[in-house]
């Protein structure tokens, strides 16, 4: 089922049965059988296979979740709940023997079970080779922050770097192959990120390769890059600049195709008591269809201060903003999402490994405004 | 009597923090700056020998003092850098020990083995290798 409300709503389906609609086209594929298993078995036996078995060493992490939402000033045609609640487990494995290393993350959700990560990397030097699913390395959010939700000090994440099945309107997944890491100079480092890769395509949503099913989408080119310099070398802070260009194949959208180039800068600054994260994006997308082609940008940024109050309790505040054209023809496309958030918050640690967060926003879309009320638990083991 | 105590103040010991490892080691000195990325995990092989820090927090003076003088953050803020290149880059964190006999066994029997240790400590266990001083009290 296309989600496409105006289209179904013309035809008189009822606003009721549009939002279930909606939400299972959120779904993703939960039917992972025992074929579908042979990459990662692969990629894992490749790791294991090394000699030396038992210089194998590993990182296993469980991340739970529990969250609820409610949101306030809904227009009255709008396809989002005005209360949602999601719990889940995201599952982190990563085992290295010789050099060689295996990287996987999943989520198991109440609203969406996936491969987010799958990766088979070669370690050379300070650098680092991969194959597989992984986060595209543009910006700093992105490849700081995973599905793990103790990890993030807010609850969600900037509207701009939302996942693809979050809204999202950029590329967050790629599979393809990344080398990265960090050289040194002088006590201080200059790190790079280059992905030769398939990007999403556009279908509901923005679709990324399922790594369980890798022929049953389809996929065009991708190529990033980021580097960032961090005055002290290996330490939190750093700044950089990011690019990257994907070709979009969107034929269920009724398209031809959306080329679509980024470019950006982010910092990320730290002392014992303050955390700022800022980013800024340009984005251009070219929107072929039969016998037309539009072409439109727009600027997207955000900024975050977290504040320690002391050890377990953190105040934070986010504000961000989309500077676009009405008439952008590629944010059209999505229409949930949010072109202007003022968010704050509060999050307590507790027990060690325990964490409770509340967040307050302020949310501005393409035809209306809303406020959300988010609270959630989130864990590490 | 308050001579006496005066006198006795004066000659306090000077203490020194000492990266160690097994006696069986072919390590040598590590400047501060290879201690520290060993410590931040960040992958490091010398010879073909793969270096495994072990983090000692049987002593917490000891590992405030670490951590302020080599890898320059809080233990907060130490704990999830390491975590965050888990999940960025899959690489190891660190074992962690609050038991000193279990970690001097590691470091005998653990090629590449590194930790940190009172220099009192490391001279009441046999079959350890100093590698250098990582700070050094000041004498009084």
């Amino acid at each position: 089922m296309r989600y496409w409300p105006a289209y179904y709503q013309g035809l008189g389906v009822p606003l009721g049965r549009l939002k279930q609609f909606h939400r299972v086209s959120k779904l993703k594929r939960s039917h992972i059988n025992v074929r579908q298993l042979l990459w990662p078995i692969l990629a894992l036996s490749i790791v294991y296979a090394r000699p030396g078995l038992a210089e194998a060493e590993s990182e296993f992490l469980l991340f739970p979740f529990a969250m609820a939402s409610y949101l306030s000033g809904l227009p009255a045609d709008s396809l989002l709940d005005d209360d949602e609640n999601d719990f889940g487990l995201n599952l982190f494995a990563a085992i290295e023997n010789g050099g060689f290393v295996f990287l996987g993350e999943a989520l198991l959700a109440k609203e969406e079970q996936e491969i987010e990560r799958l990766q088979l990397g070669w370690r050379f030097g300070d650098s680092k080779a991969w194959l597989g699913r992984f986060h595209n390395p543009i910006g700093y959010w992105n490849t700081q922050f995973h599905h793990g939700a103790y990890l993030q000090t807010s609850i969600t994440r900037p509207a701009i770097v939302d996942y693809e099945d979050d809204n999202g309107v950029l590329p967050m997944h790629l599979a393809g192959l990344l080398i990265e890491g960090v050289k040194e100079h002088d006590n201080s480092g200059l790190g790079y990120a280059i992905a030769i890769a398939t990007g999403p395509e556009l279908a509901d949503e923005l679709e990324p390769l399922d790594v369980l099913s890798p022929t049953s989408g389809s996929q065009g080119l991708s190529l990033a890059i980021n580097v960032f310099r961090q005055p002290v070398v290996y330490a939190p802070n750093q700044y950089g600049l990011f690019a990257n260009y994907t070709e979009i194949p969107a034929r269920e959208r009724g398209l031809e195709e959306i080329r679509q180039t980024i470019a950006g800068g982010y910092w990320n600054w730290e002392s014992e008591l303050w955390r700022l994260i800022g980013s800024a994006f340009y984005v251009r997308n070219r929107v072929y269809q039969a016998n037309d082609d539009q072409a439109d940008d727009f600027v997207a940024g955000y900024f975050q201060a977290e504040r320690s109050l002391n050890d377990d309790w953190t105040i934070f505040g986010r504000v961000e903003k989309t500077f676009a054209s009405d008439n952008d023809a590629y944010l059209a496309l999505f229409p949930d999402h949010a072109r202007e958030k003022i968010l704050g918050g509060l999050r307590l640690n507790v027990f060690s490994r325990h964490s409770l967060t509340l967040e307050v926003s302020s949310n501005h879309q393409q035809d209306g405004r809303y406020r959300q009320f988010m609270l959630q638990w989130a864990a590490m083991f | 009597m308050c001579l006496i105590c005066a006198v006795g103040t004066a000659q306090s010991t000077q203490r020194s923090l000492l990266l160690v490892s097994g006696s069986d080691s072919q390590l040598d000195a590590l400047t501060h700056a290879e201690v520290r990325k060993v410590f931040l995990g960040v992958p490091v092989t010398t010879g073909q020998v793969r270096l495994r820090p072990l983090l000692n927090f049987t002593d917490p003076l000891a590992t405030n003092i670490f951590l302020q003088q080599v890898i320059f953050m809080s233990e907060r803020k130490y704990k999830r850098q390491l975590l965050s290149r888990v999940f960025r880059l899959g690489d190891q964190r660190p074992r962690e020990y609050d038991d000193i006999d279990l970690l001097v066994e590691d470091l005998r029997n653990t090629p590449g083995a590194l930790t940190f240790m009172w220099s009192n400590q490391f001279e009441s266990y046999t079959g350890l290798k100093s590698l250098g001083a990582l700070w050094t009290s000041s004498k009084n």
